[in-house]
């Protein structure tokens, strides 16, 4: 169904677009959101993603269409985090962060805060395997598909990311 | 922590995103998609008048050089269908040529054409972009040997950027159908060669991956390879580009082509480095004497 959808889209079918958008604006949304993105920010990135599909769709000739989609969206939330470094020096980021908070503090237990909270402070080669790993039930092929890297380097970047993530909520364990 | 506890938490973590709202509605994205929709004509106005800018403030430079003073020209206008024709074509749609073996900057355009079309006084803002400086006297290091190579400083004014190159190599400003190009060639004396060894890009339009995208796509096409070993050859030697998206090595034969893709104040820019086995060592010199006496000047 999605193959058909997509070779409709190419051919200028806007209603099969849509329900691409349909299909997949909740995975996106999703992602951008365990990458960090505020909650505020969310539909603005998964918008921005789907323009690019959009405009891009006819370059996507190979591989799956899931793989292509989370490499914008990762490629999308990485131009958000380059403007928003260039915002910090307008003490900009330091409401987005708040804005951010507050939507987990309200919905989230401390054990899950935390959790969500070290997941970010990885650095982004380790966090994105972890988040498609264990939120997305994505193999490591799969993975090192859309970050462009072997599969061994993704198995390696595994087994560090949880370690350090265990360290990290170790230490957070120790403190509260 | 056991890797139990571990998956047991992170298992609790992914039900609870499972439970966020989805907040973005599809309607709503399509609207915004079509409305990102550009249609054709209005972009190939813009560009249009880009080139009638453009080829009025040749016409002038041509002058300016012969004559040594400002005086209004008109000979050398391309028409608005062969304009239409190079962009269709994705080809540049003017050339602004530095001559530094002279003393004069010589303006040029690639091929002059001959036209009836009058000239458009009100879009004759674009200059030369391309100013250049002093010359002065470098030393650098060469299989361990000091030596030392005249350069010359340049600005770019286009891409905002000032630096040094040997003097007596090729500078060339070329505006093309989505933005503006900086390239330098070597030349000892038997003429300039080519391809260009740096070729500094600015985008008026695209994303910074997009333009990666599009210049890895372009390279691949060529039958270039790219190496996974690089370094950061260029980004890595000068702390002005602080905001890299990427930076990749290509290979193809006896050439090489070294591609970064940075980001400043919100605009991308791309560095080529271009090599041939043949130049190798003395264009690398060159190279490093370019990037280490960049600066932005915006």
């Amino acid at each position: 169904m999605e193959n058909h959808l997509i070779m409709r889209a190419k051919k200028g079918d806007d209603e099969a677009f849509q329900q691409l958008i349909e299909l997949h604006v909740k995975t996106v949304e999703k992602f951008a959101f365990q990458l960090g993105v505020p909650e505020s920010s969310v539909e603005d990135i998964t918008q921005e993603v789907f323009i690019k599909v959009y405009r891009f769709l006819d370059k996507h000739t190979r591989g799956k269409f899931t793989t292509w989609l989370y490499s914008i969206t990762i490629n999308v939330v990485r131009d958000l985090y380059r403007r928003e470094t260039r915002q910090r020096r307008k003490l900009k980021a330091f409401q987005q962060a708040q804005e951010s908070s507050i939507y987990i503090e309200q919905f989230y237990d401390e054990s899950t805060k935390a959790l969500h909270e070290q997941i970010q402070t990885l650095e982004e080669k380790y966090k994105v395997p972890i988040i498609l790993h264990y939120f997305h039930d994505l193999p490591y092929q799969e993975i090192a598909d859309i970050l462009g890297v072997s599969e061994g380097a993704i198995k390696t970047r595994m087994m560090r990311a949880k370690k350090q993530l265990k360290e990290k909520l170790e230490k957070v364990g120790e403190v509260q | 922590m056991n890797d139990n506890q571990f998956n047991q938490q992170m298992k609790k973590l992914k039900k609870q995103y499972e439970q966020m709202p989805t907040k973005s509605s599809s309607d709503h994205i399509m609207s915004a998609v079509l409305k990102e929709k550009k249609p054709r004509r209005t972009t190939l106005f813009r560009n249009w008048r880009v080139a009638v800018s453009l080829s009025a403030a040749v016409g002038i430079g041509t002058i300016l050089s012969m004559g040594g003073f400002f005086q209004g020209g008109t000979d050398q206008f391309t028409t608005i269908e062969e304009e239409r024709e190079q962009e269709q074509n994705g080809e540049e749609v003017a050339i602004f040529q530095s001559d530094i073996e002279g003393e004069n900057v010589i303006i040029k355009n690639e091929e002059e054409r001959d036209s009836d079309e009058p000239s458009d006084e009100s879009s004759m803002e674009l200059e030369n972009p391309v100013e250049l400086g002093e010359t002065r006297e470098e030393t650098f290091l060469m299989e361990g040997q000091e030596d030392v190579n005249e350069v010359i400083e340049f600005t770019d004014r286009e891409i905002g950027f000032r630096s040094v190159v040997q003097s007596g190599f090729d500078i060339e400003g070329k505006y093309r159908e989505n933005g503006y190009s900086l390239q330098l060639s070597a030349d000892y004396g038997d003429g300039m060669i080519e391809p260009p060894f740096y070729t500094m890009r600015k985008y008026y339009n695209g994303s910074a991956e997009e333009v990666a995208d599009g210049l890895y796509s372009e390279l691949e096409e060529d039958g270039f390879v790219r190496n996974e070993e690089s370094s950061l050859t260029i980004t890595g030697r000068q702390s002005a580009f602080e905001e890299v998206t990427d930076e990749r090595l290509y290979m193809r034969g006896d050439e090489s082509v070294q591609l970064a893709v940075i980001l400043n104040d919100d605009t991308v820019y791309s560095i080529k480095i271009h090599t041939t086995t043949e130049y190798t060592e003395g264009l690398q010199i060159r190279v490093g004497q370019v990037l280490e006496h960049f600066q932005w000047i915006n």
